[in-house]
């Protein structure tokens, strides 16, 4: 699947080849996708990758905090939400892990970075949170005690995690467009930017 | 109190509820009669304080869920602003641009 954007007037005026240097001279400022892929390194028992690992965290340090920061929060959001929906349930909070598991790698695409992935993980979990709630809202159904109050609840419950799963969709979008790589096409000296999945 | 004495020295079992801002008090009846009604009425009372018991624990359920979504949300919007700044790119009405050159 490509996408494809209009190209500017400027950038056409400018001509194919200079700006295409141009373009793939900004995708190598990814500090975040650099430190992501120090860490495979040092998994992987790479030689020389724990000095580039210190050398980026040395490089970038408030960036690559914030960016471990976001994915404590997911991780602390997964467990206080396995917590509330299923309390004491060990069995439940373990399918919550797999299924999340499973959601994050089913949303992964090639390219995704540690931003990306903690995104991923965002969505995953707004996903659950709208599941449970309309499940709980069937059953109620089913039982036959949905009173109005109740109803009603149920009704803006469901809403609200799906306006959250939304919200979370469309950031988790805009975020993969802005960062995919792109690449430049000239056809019949028209100027086509298009970007790699 | 549900049960009334009465100055013979027997009990009589007695309904307050509220009509339109005023407490109106329903005299059931005593002996056997007073004891099923207040019985009756401890059961729907119960079942009552359950059914509000229930909706507290949804309700602080879906306070903590959301809790800890908005939180999520705010620490990824955070970490979304500092690496896309950091690869050189710029809010422009609420959107976000590529800056040029």
């Amino acid at each position: 699947m490509c996408y494809t954007r209009k190209a500017s007037t400027v950038t056409t005026g400018l001509g194919g080849a200079s700006v295409a240097e141009k373009m793939m001279s900004r995708e190598d400022g990814r500090p975040v996708d650099a430190f992501d892929t120090a860490c495979q390194a040092v998994k992987d028992e790479e030689p020389g990758a724990v000095e580039n690992l210190r050398h980026l965290t040395g490089e970038h340090p408030e960036l690559l905090e914030r960016i471990a920061e976001a994915g404590d929060m997911a991780a602390i959001a997964e467990r206080r939400i396995a917590a509330v929906l299923s309390p004491g349930d060990a069995l439940q909070e373990e399918k919550l892990r797999v299924w999340i598991e499973a959601t994050q790698r089913d949303l992964e695409e090639p390219g995704d970075g540690a931003l990306e992935r903690i995104l991923i993980r965002r969505v995953a979990l707004c996903w659950f949170a709208v599941n449970t709630a309309e499940v709980m809202r069937a059953g109620n159904w089913k039982l036959g005690n949905l009173e109005n109050d109740r109803a009603a609840f149920a009704d803006r419950r469901v809403s609200r995690y799906t306006a959250d799963l939304l919200k979370a969709t469309r950031t988790l979008a805009t975020v993969r467009k802005l960062r995919r790589p792109v690449v430049m096409v000239n056809v019949a000296e028209q100027q086509v930017n298009v970007i790699r999945p | 109190m549900a049960w009334e004495t009465r100055k013979r020295g027997d009990w009589y079992y007695t309904r307050t509820r509220r009509e339109h801002g005023r407490f109106v008090r329903e005299y059931v009846g005593g002996g056997i009669v007073g004891e099923v009604a207040a019985m009756l009425d401890a059961e729907e009372r119960a079942e009552r304080d359950a059914e509000r018991a229930r909706m507290r624990a949804e309700h602080e359920q879906a306070r903590e869920v959301s809790e800890a979504l908005a939180a999520l949300e705010a620490v990824t919007r955070e970490a979304i602003a500092d690496v896309l700044h950091a690869e050189g790119f710029h809010r422009h009405n609420r959107t976000w641009r590529r800056k040029r050159g």
